[in-house]
C-alpha cells in the first residue's frame, strides 16, 4: 500500500487532475468485469444445453458422456455438510479461544497464528495426501466420502480460524466491558453476546471457505474417490463435481459438453447456497443487529 | 434475589469490622500503564449513598480511575496500580478477591451505551440468569421494576421483545442503567453516562441519578460542569501535573465551586484552562 501511495505521489499534479488516473482505475475495473464475464457467457453457453432434469435425477453412464450427475451431487453435498458440520465448531471455538484467552501479542498467540498462515497456504495436494494417510489409511476410513470430507475440513480450518478469530477480536470494547461488567461468565459471552455479533463476516469466512472447498479436486482424488455410483453411506467412495468436471475433459474424449454443464450447474449451485446462507443469517439477525455498527 | 445472601470471601479474615460511614476507600492508589504512570496517590472516602462527581481534563486518568474499583483494568494487560481500595472495607485491589461478586455490587455505566444485541427483556435478564435468578415471573417482576426505576417502562412495554439497538441512544442508556441496577449493586459507576445524549435525555437521567442515589453509592465522571454542580454532593478534581493525573482538590461540591482553594480549580471551574 505505501508504495502505491508513494507512486501515486510521484504523478504530477496536472495529471492528476486530469481523467488520465480516473480513466485508468475505470478500465481495469472495466476489464475485470469484462473477464468474469466472459467465463461465465461460455459456461452458460456450452452448459446450458446440457441441463436438464435428467441431467440433474439420472445417473451418469457411458463415463459420464450421457445420462446425468445426481450421485455426484449427493457425493459432493455429502462432503460439503461433513466438512462444514467438522469446521464449523472447531473455528468458532478455536477462534474465540485465541482471542479472548491469549493477549494479541503473546507469544503463544504470535506461534499458533503463525502455523495457521503457513497451513492456509500448503497446496491442497498436500492435504490429500495427508488426508490419504491419516483418514485413509491410519484411521482406515478407506476412500470414503467421511475421509474426503475430513480432509477438506482440514484444508479451510486454517482460513477459517484465522478469519473467525480477527471477527472476535474486532468485537467492539464496549461489549466486552458490558459483559464483564456484570460478570457474565465467557460461556454466555460467547453465545448470547459474541456470536449475535460475529455472525455477518463469520458467514462471509464460511461462505468463502466453502467456496474453496466446493471446487476442491486435488484433496479429494486421494481421498473421497472418484467412483460415479451411488453412495449407500459416507463409508463409500463418492465422486465430488470438480473431480466430475476435470475427469470429463482430461479423461473422457467427447465429455466436454456435460462437463459444461456440470460445471454451470455447480455455479448455479453455489449461487443458490450462498445467497440463501446469506438470506438466512441476515433474517436471523436483522432483528437484533440491524442498527449495530 | 440470592446474591445478597452468599459470603464475601473476606468477611471471615477481615475482623474487626467497624462501622464506617465510608462506602468506599481509596488509599494513595497509583496506576501505571505498561511504563507510563498516569495515576498518582489519589485518596478518597466516599460515603454510603452520596454523589461524588470526578471532573478533569481529558486524558487525567478518569476512566482508568474508576476502572480500578470494578477492576475492569484486569482487561487491559501490563497494568501495575499500588496503594488500597476498600469497598465495604474489602480489598478490591487484592488478587484473591472475588470479581463476580464485586462486580455484581458494583455497576458500571459506560459513556457510550452498550446495550448487548438482544431483546430488550435478555438485556435485563441475561446477567440476571447467569446469577441464579431461574423463575420466569421473579425475572419478569425485576425487568418491570427496574424497566419502571428509569423510567423506561411506560416507553417500552409493549416491546419488551424488539431488539434493544432499535432504542434510542437515551432510552438505550436508561436501558444500561436498569440493566446494571437489575443486580442490586451497591455502587454505581458512571463515566460521562450523558456524554451521548442530548438535553432532554440528560435531564431525565440527571433526575434518575439524583433518585438512585437513595439507594446506591454514584461515582459519576463527567465533563459538564454545571452537571457536577446540579447533582453531586462533592466534587473530586483530577489534573495532570507534569502527564501524571492527581487528585488536586476534593470536598464538598458548593465549597468547590464557590470557593475553590486550588488555583488550578478555581481556574478550570471557570474556564479558563482547558
Ligand atoms: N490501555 C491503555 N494503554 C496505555 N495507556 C492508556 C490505556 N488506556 C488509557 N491510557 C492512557 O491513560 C491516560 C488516562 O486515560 P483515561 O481514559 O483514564 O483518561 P480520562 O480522564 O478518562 O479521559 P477522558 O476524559 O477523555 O475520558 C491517557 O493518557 C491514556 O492515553
Ligand atoms: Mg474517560
Amino acid at each position: 500500500m505505501n508504495f502505491l501511495k508513494k507512486i501515486i505521489m510521484l504523478v504530477p499534479y496536472k495529471l492528476k487532475q486530469s481523467h488520465f488516473v480516473s480513466s485508468f482505475f475505470w478500465m481495469t475495473a472495466i476489464m475485470v468485469t469484462l473477464l468474469f464475464f466472459w467465463m461465465l457467457s461460455s459456461i452458460i453457453g456450452d452448459g446450458f444445453q446440457a441441463l436438464s432434469w435428467e441431467f440433474i435425477f439420472d445417473n451418469p453412464s457411458d463415463s459420464g458422456r450421457s445420462g446425468g450427475i445426481a450421485p455426484i451431487l449427493i457425493s459432493t453435498v455429502l462432503i460439503l455438510l461433513i466438512c462444514s458440520l467438522t469446521t464449523l465448531p472447531l473455528a468458532i471455538a478455536t477462534a474465540f479461544l485465541i482471542a479472548e484467552f491469549i493477549p494479541e501479542n503473546h507469544f503463544f498467540s504470535i506461534i499458533i497464528k503463525r502455523s495457521l498462515d503457513i497451513l492456509a497456504s500448503i497446496p491442497s495436494i498436500v492435504y490429500g495426501l495427508f488426508g490419504n494417510i491419516v483418514f485413509c489409511k491410519m484411521m482406515g476410513l478407506g476412500f470414503s466420502i467421511l475421509s474426503g470430507g475430513l480432509t477438506l475440513a482440514c484444508m479451510i480450518l486454517p482460513i477459517l480460524i484465522l478469519t473467525s478469530e480477527q471477527t472476535f477480536r474486532s468485537i467492539s470494547k464496549a461489549h466486552r466491558q458490558g459483559s464483564e461488567a456484570l460478570a457474565l461468565s465467557k460461556f454466555t459471552t460467547l453465545f448470547q453476546v459474541y456470536l449475535p455479533c460475529a455472525i455477518p463476516a463469520l458467514t462471509a469466512g464460511f461462505i468463502l471457505g466453502l467456496g474453496r472447498a466446493t471446487a476442491e479436486t486435488a484433496a479429494l482424488i486421494f481421498t473421497s474417490g472418484y467412483v460415479d455410483r451411488m453412495p449407500d453411506s459416507v463409508m463409500d467412495s463418492g465422486r465430488a463435481l470438480s473431480i466430475h468436471i476435470y475427469d470429463l475433459t482430461m479423461n473422457v474424449p467427447g465429455g466436454s459438453n456435460n462437463a459444461y454443464g456440470t460445471a454451470l450447474l455447480m455455479i448455479i449451485i453455489l449461487l443458490i447456497t450462498n445467497s440463501s446462507i446469506n438470506w438466512l443469517t441476515q433474517r436471523w439477525n436483522h432483528n437484533l443487529t440491524a442498527q449495530n455498527d | 434475589m440470592t446474591n445478597t445472601t452468599r459470603q464475601h470471601p473476606h468477611q471471615a479474615t477481615k475482623l474487626p469490622l467497624t462501622e464506617s460511614k465510608n462506602h468506599l476507600e481509596i488509599k494513595n492508589l497509583s496506576i501505571t500503564y505498561h511504563t507510563k504512570k498516569i495515576l498518582e496517590n489519589i485518596s478518597m472516602m466516599i460515603p454510603r449513598h452520596s454523589i461524588t462527581a470526578i471532573i478533569g481534563p481529558s486524558g487525567c486518568g478518569k476512566s482508568s480511575f474508576l476502572s480500578c474499583i470494578n477492576r475492569l483494568i484486569d482487561l487491559t494487560p501490563k497494568t501495575q496500580f499500588s496503594g488500597e481500595i476498600y469497598f465495604n472495607q474489602h480489598p478490591v485491589l487484592n488478587t484473591k478477591s472475588d470479581l463476580i461478586l464485586l462486580r455484581k455490587k458494583i455497576g458500571t455505566i459506560f459513556q457510550k451505551p452498550n446495550p448487548f444485541p438482544m431483546s430488550i427483556k435478555k438485556n435485563i435478564q441475561i446477567a440476571l440468569k447467569e446469577h441464579g435468578t431461574k423463575d420466569s415471573k421473579e425475572l419478569d417482576r425485576i425487568t418491570r421494576q427496574v424497566l419502571q426505576d428509569v423510567g423506561l417502562y411506560d416507553e417500552v412495554s409493549d416491546r419488551l421483545n424488539d431488539s434493544a439497538l432499535h432504542l434510542s441512544g437515551g432510552q438505550q442508556q436508561r436501558l444500561c442503567i436498569a440493566r446494571a441496577i437489575a443486580l442490586q449493586p451497591e455502587l454505581l459507576l458512571m463515566d460521562e453516562p450523558c456524554s451521548a445524549l442530548d438535553p432532554i435525555s440528560i435531564n431525565i437521567i440527571e433526575n434518575l441519578i439524583t433518585r438512585l442515589s437513595k439507594q446506591y453509592t454514584i461515582l459519576i465522571v463527567t465533563h459538564n460542569l454545571a452537571q457536577a454542580r446540579r447533582i453531586s454532593s462533592s466534587t473530586a478534581v483530577f489534573w495532570p501535573t507534569n502527564g501524571i493525573g492527581e487528585l488536586i482538590e476534593y470536598g464538598a461540591t458548593e465549597q468547590i465551586f464557590e470557593q475553590p482553594k486550588n488555583q488550578i480549580t478555581a481556574d478550570y471551574i471557570r474556564g479558563y484552562r482547558a
